[in-house]
């Protein structure tokens, strides 16, 4: 006879128990859901959006004779160089503003910034180059190398908070615009001693670490891809990028963007 | 029909398998309990060792922790996901802060959902495979089938009878799971945490974590949802035991190709982005849980209600083959 009530208790308990669990199983199953779905979608927002990275028109150049174009025997430049690459319809919803200046330090880049001269371009930014750095390095000319090593770091140190106070400037006035700083390359070639190529890439290592701070950032890594070809690279002047090497840094910033 | 129902529940409980089940049980949340709480003296001795003091000031650390996330929520250029993320972290941590409970603390309640995660998809289908197992391949060898087929009774009773009296045990066996491992690891880290709050709906994709979904609950609720689901796992277990044990004669037989296809099907996973089909096999789509804990691998087509629809099908699938296969058999040889 106890058999029997212990079979009738577990049974019923095991029917209630059935219930809750069955319940309790759909709940899950519809937070689970939910989460699939919300995942889902998000993908392919995530997608949807990496390829509509550019929604503005403008390409917007700033800072110093190489944003200029200084040296490019047809006169493009990097932002003309670099719309050429495109093909007809993304050519004709871009245009370019182009506030470099040569000679340009930092500096002068974050002041022309803001003064707000740039402020409407920024707005409609597809993106946003920066060269800048060329000038503050080669302005410090000192005749020890005490003196020289002492006036670097104090070129350094201004050149990187006049880079991020002029990058914070853009970021408040356009947050997903991308920016595209250029790394400086050696325009010396075997003419520089160890140490100056030492300070060279100490520049560009800080300067990159500053530049990744913020989002939405890329370095244009120039020494490396004009290293041993500066005969062709350079202009007459041996010192500015020539045409061709104008094209190489417009189809560099075209890889880094993506298509 | 009840009485044949009763009858298969008096087997069950003759053959002495719900004490195996529940020492089995016992031993192994005995020892990952034990073992948690091991982890956490090690851990908090070396956290005491490094802050030096010997006081282990996780108040500091965690009002700390408030302190920065609030400065990352306040940036401009964190994107809204990213915020919710941190709001969702900052009141859990004010939870605990508020009640004076470390948040690593241990808690009953934390860790049979833990369990429940880590056990559904071998530990839980071993313990329905003994119960289930032998429930037609045992009156084979037991040479009891011709006497159970003498009577005068259509075989489909037979085999319903059987199947619902392993739903029964099934449920039972979820609950004492759920229940022992509670009781046990109440036991050992003497603190339930039922009233934490939990968040679920979260999920963690490409490093960052999308609070889209979120729905809080007390971690009492969330033990309920967990075992639901393991409850709902075994049964499908439970259907596919029952099969194979209708299919062999053999309960050895029966026991081994159940636990290969369980052990195989792990390795499947490693193929589930390349080799479609592998999404659609059951052993794949046990574990239910991940999707409310949100730690699982996107696969592309793998959500809660692919696994749910798949295991389903399995399940029906699996007792449609018993009962035609049981039907038709000839019982004499």
């Amino acid at each position: 006879m106890e058999r029997r009530l212990l079979i009738l208790i577990l049974s019923v308990t095991a029917l209630g128990l059935s219930l809750v669990f069955g319940v309790g199983f759909f709940q899950a199953l519809q937070i689970g859901s939910n989460t699939s779905k919300r995942e889902q979608m998000v993908r392919e927002a995530g997608s949807a959006v990496a390829t509509d990275e550019r929604s503005g028109t403008v390409i917007v150049t700033l800072g110093d004779s190489i944003g200029a174009g200084v040296g490019d025997e047809a006169g493009l430049g990097i932002d003309e160089r670099y719309l050429s690459l495109l093909d007809q319809a993304e050519r004709s919803a871009l245009s370019s503003e182009n506030f470099a200046v040569s000679g340009a330090e930092t500096s002068d880049m974050r002041t022309t910034l803001q003064s707000g001269a740039v402020d409407l371009a920024l707005k409609d930014a597809a993106f946003i180059l920066i060269s800048i750095g060329g000038n503050n390095l080669n302005r410090i000319n000192e005749t020890s190398a005490a003196l020289e090593m002492a006036a670097y770091d104090e070129a350094l140190k201004a050149h990187r908070e006049n880079l991020a106070a002029s990058l914070t400037y853009i970021r408040e006035r356009n947050p997903l615009a991308h920016i595209l700083v250029l790394g400086l390359y050696n325009p010396y070639g075997n003419r520089r001693d160890d140490q100056a190529l030492r300070l060279l890439h100490r520049w560009n290592y800080e300067t990159r670490e500053t530049v990744t701070a913020f989002e939405g950032t890329n370095m244009v890594p120039l020494y490396d891809i004009y290293e041993g070809h500066l005969d062709r690279l350079l202009s007459i002047d041996r010192f500015h990028p020539s045409g061709e090497g104008y094209q190489v840094i417009a189809e560099g910033i075209d890889g880094i963007l993506g298509r | 029909m009840i009485k044949l129902v009763q009858n298969e529940l008096l087997k069950i409980l003759y053959s002495r398998k719900l004490p195996l089940i529940i020492g089995l049980l016992v031993v192994f949340i005995g020892l990952f309990a034990y073992g948690e709480q091991y982890t956490y003296n090690v851990s908090v001795q070396r956290i005491e060792a490094i802050t030096g003091d010997g006081t282990f000031s996780w108040e500091a650390l965690a009002e700390q922790e408030i302190k920065d996330m609030r400065r990352y929520m306040n940036s401009p250029y964190r994107s809204e996901e990213g915020k919710a993320a941190y709001a969702v972290e900052i009141q859990q941590l004010t939870y605990f802060l508020e009640r004076g409970i470390n948040p690593i603390t241990p808690g009953a309640a934390k860790f049979s959902t833990t369990f429940a995660d880590q056990g559904l998809y071998l530990l839980f289908p071993l313990l329905i495979i003994i119960l289930g197992a032998d429930m037609v391949s045992g009156e084979f060898s037991g040479r009891t089938i011709k006497v159970l087929m003498t009577r005068a009774v259509p075989r489909w009773r037979i085999l319903m009878a059987k199947i619902l009296s392993l739903w029964l045990m099934t449920t039972l066996v979820v609950a004492v799971t759920a229940l022992l491992s509670l009781i046990i690891s109440g036991l050992f880290f003497g603190r339930w945490g039922f009233d934490e709050p939990v968040m679920t709906g979260l999920s963690f994709m490409g490093g960052g974590v999308d609070t889209g979904a979120v729905v809080q609950l007390s971690r009492l609720s969330y033990v309920v949802l967990t075992y639901a689901l393991v409850w709902f796992v075994c049964l499908v277990i439970g259907a596919v035991t029952f099969m194979v044990s209708v299919l062999v004669k053999s309960t050895p037989a029966a026991i081994g190709i159940i636990m290969a296809t369980l052990i195989g099907g792990q390795f499947l996973q490693f193929f589930l982005d390349e080799w479609v089909l592998v999404k659609y096999f059951f052993v794949t789509n046990l574990n239910l849980t991940q999707y409310l804990t949100g730690d699982y691998r996107a696969v592309d087509g793998l959500s809660m209600g692919f696994s749910v629809a798949v295991l389903a099908l399995w399940g029906f699938f699996s007792l449609f083959v018993a009962f035609l296969v049981f039907n038709r058999r000839d019982i004499l040889a």
